[in-house]
């Protein structure tokens, strides 16, 4: 007696072994593509200091200054010595298009001592500039 | 009249690596490109000369002495920790609550000692002293 196996069936499945991978890739791309925001990154790592403050970013136009733990200082991405600061501000300020609204983000990074920031801070007044925030991590309760 | 079109052709599996291939590289690039940061951003405004003139009415100074979240207000020493004793300062002290800061106070303290008043109850925080 000859048992037929059921060889046919069998016969092209090289592919379906791997349908469970491309569910699981598939499942991940989508999550990375919808719950992550592709942003441009800083030229310089900072660490910003946690906060319950939960104001979100405005859309306006708005400048960059990082500052690292160290105190050095880049604005819009370019490292600035700083007794530069107000030099640097006042020749980027023509590129934008209403500077008398522009905005300041600065992004400090946590182990800054303060009367560097102070420094800073003043350099960026003494520029004209009025609106200036300081860039905070939201976190859920106060660590 | 009919058309010579060859001899029918058996359709062929399309296989899936191609597939995967892109799908691996999109993949890639979302995860290494996406951040998950939820930036928050804490506004420094300039006091207008009118309210630095209702400031005059009553203004408690709280000074920061270091970066484990000592601070004194009105004389009384106390921790961060202790919220119950702040809420009950900020209480008894109505009016603005001027920040000051000791040498060598981290940023992060500072924001912590800001948002430790906020949920103390304090609706008037002035950071005017340390940042200009």
């Amino acid at each position: 007696m000859i048992i037929e196996t059921p060889r046919m069936q069998r016969r092209d499945t090289g592919d379906d072994n791997v349908i469970p991978l491309i569910n699981i890739v598939f499942l991940m791309l989508i999550f990375f593509m919808v719950a992550g925001q592709v942003a441009k990154s800083d030229a310089v790592r900072t660490d910003p200091p946690e906060s319950i403050n939960d104001t979100r970013l405005g859309d306006l136009d708005s400048l960059a200054i990082l500052v690292t733990g160290e105190g050095a200082v880049y604005i819009a991405d370019r490292p600035v010595e700083k007794r530069d600061i107000r030099s640097a501000i006042e020749r980027i300020l023509p590129e934008y298009k209403d500077p008398d609204t522009l905005s300041v983000r600065i992004k400090v990074d946590a182990d800054l001592p303060v009367t560097e920031l102070r420094s800073v801070l003043r350099e960026v007044r003494a520029a004209g500039l009025v609106r200036v925030s300081l860039i905070t991590r939201y976190a859920e309760s106060a660590s | 009249m009919l058309l010579d079109l060859g001899p029918v052709r058996k359709p062929t599996r399309i296989s899936l690596t191609p597939l995967i291939d892109v799908v691996f590289i999109l993949l890639l690039f979302f995860m290494l490109s996406s951040s998950f940061m939820q930036w928050r951003q804490l506004d420094l405004p300039i006091p207008s000369a009118a309210e630095r003139e209702s400031e005059a009415q009553e203004v408690t100074l709280v000074r920061l002495l270091d970066n484990r979240g000592r601070i004194s207000i009105d004389g009384e020493q106390l921790d961060l920790a202790q919220t119950e004793r702040l809420a009950a300062l900020v209480r008894a002290h109505p009016g603005v609550f001027g920040i000051d800061v000791a040498e060598g106070v981290h940023t992060q303290s500072l924001v912590r000692l800001v948002d430790a008043l906020k949920l103390a109850g304090a609706d008037n925080v002035s950071l005017g002293g340390v940042l200009p």
